[in-house]
């Protein structure tokens, strides 16, 4: 009876040697497309796992897009997140059972949220905080400078990234922020700077601060506009 | 798989179109005058007037912040710098250096995707 069925199973098994999808939501094309690649990597390497998860993940890869995970093995566990429509649990009877699973990029779920304050009191961008911050800031650094041609390329680039620093720190997370930082000499001339701003007036704003000393000037502008 | 709407494929930040849009402006406003504390103001403004109009017209999903800075030549050092916290795939800027005998105007135009 026991050899009637082994028998039995390996005719089925011959039979029937496809890939068993355990699990997948992936859309039938990609579904297709990934069976395919397995079966060709685990037919070429029917005992070298390594090289048969390199093939598979390249041709992923180049196919839909890095980045994928991909696992394959006799016997194994595991826990994974993943982007959705991209996952799929298969095992191929007989030699080695394998999944693949596709991590991309992070799909964000709707919030219904349509204006910072939705999110949380001081979330709004706060223009005297700003202007308090640069104030400090811009003293500091500036104080006892004298304009020097080759730091004054440092000293704004430095100062504008240090703002950067500076503003994210106030916590204004549904905010892009644009810092312009603007350094002279002063020799008498004249000298003007204007903006203008296409945005949301209720939502984005902007801060602006000026610093003097003997013998040079710094402006800084900081703009933010809300991101949903 | 959904079609994409033609309007996603747009959306990244082209830079080239814009500093065409830049330079006209402030051509057509700064050509052959010569600098004057009185007129800057006016100036300014309409440079950027006319940038910010026909970047609008350019109909595409972003807020825009334009910046300019006219400086008086005096053989004094300037220096500018800008540093942003956004999305680089789909955000970008551009300046435009201009200068003619009595005055420099340096013009940058960010363009942030909402």
């Amino acid at each position: 009876m026991a050899e009637q069925q082994f028998e039995d199973m390996e005719a089925f098994l011959r039979v029937a040697k496809y890939t068993l999808v355990k699990f997948t939501d992936m859309n039938s094309e990609m579904k297709e497309e990934a069976m395919d690649i397995c079966i060709t990597a685990v037919e070429k390497y029917p005992n070298d796992a390594e090289k048969c998860t390199q093939m598979i993940k390249d041709q992923m890869d180049k196919k839909f897009g890095a980045p994928w995970h991909v696992v394959v093995g006799k016997g194994f566990s595991y826990e994974i997140t993943y982007e959705v429509s991209s996952w799929q649990a298969a095992a191929m009877d007989d030699s080695m059972p394998f999944q693949s699973g596709g991590i991309k990029e992070v799909v964000y779920e709707n919030t219904y949220i349509t204006d910072p304050e939705g999110y949380g009191p001081n979330t709004k961008f706060e223009r005297h905080k700003v202007q308090a911050v640069l104030k400090q800031v811009l003293k500091e650094r500036i104080e006892k400078q004298k304009y020097d041609p080759v730091k004054g390329a440092q000293i704004s680039k430095q100062l504008s990234d240090d703002l950067r620093e500076k503003v994210k720190a106030l916590g204004y997370d549904r905010y892009k922020l644009v810092i312009q930082v603007t350094v002279g000499q002063k020799q008498g001339q004249a000298m003007r700077i204007i903006s203008r701003c296409l945005w949301d007036t209720q939502s984005d704003n902007f801060a602006s601060e000026y610093y003097e000393n003997e013998s040079m000037y710094c402006v800084c502008q900081v703009y933010g506009l809300y991101y949903e | 798989m959904e079609a994409q709407d033609p309007s996603v494929e747009e959306a990244a930040f082209v830079a080239d179109d814009v500093s065409n849009i830049i330079k006209e402006s402030v051509d057509a406003v700064l050509q052959n005058q010569q600098y004057s504390e009185a007129k800057v103001s006016q100036w300014t403004s309409s440079c950027l007037e006319h940038c910010i109009k026909r970047l609008t017209a350019l109909n595409k999903p972003f807020k825009y912040v334009v910046t300019c800075i006219i400086v008086q030549k005096n053989g004094a050092g300037l220096h500018t710098a800008a540093s942003c916290w956004w999305d680089s795939t789909t955000d970008g800027s551009r300046t435009v250096r201009w200068e003619n005998k009595s005055m420099y105007c340096i013009c940058t135009v960010f363009g942030l995707a909402i």
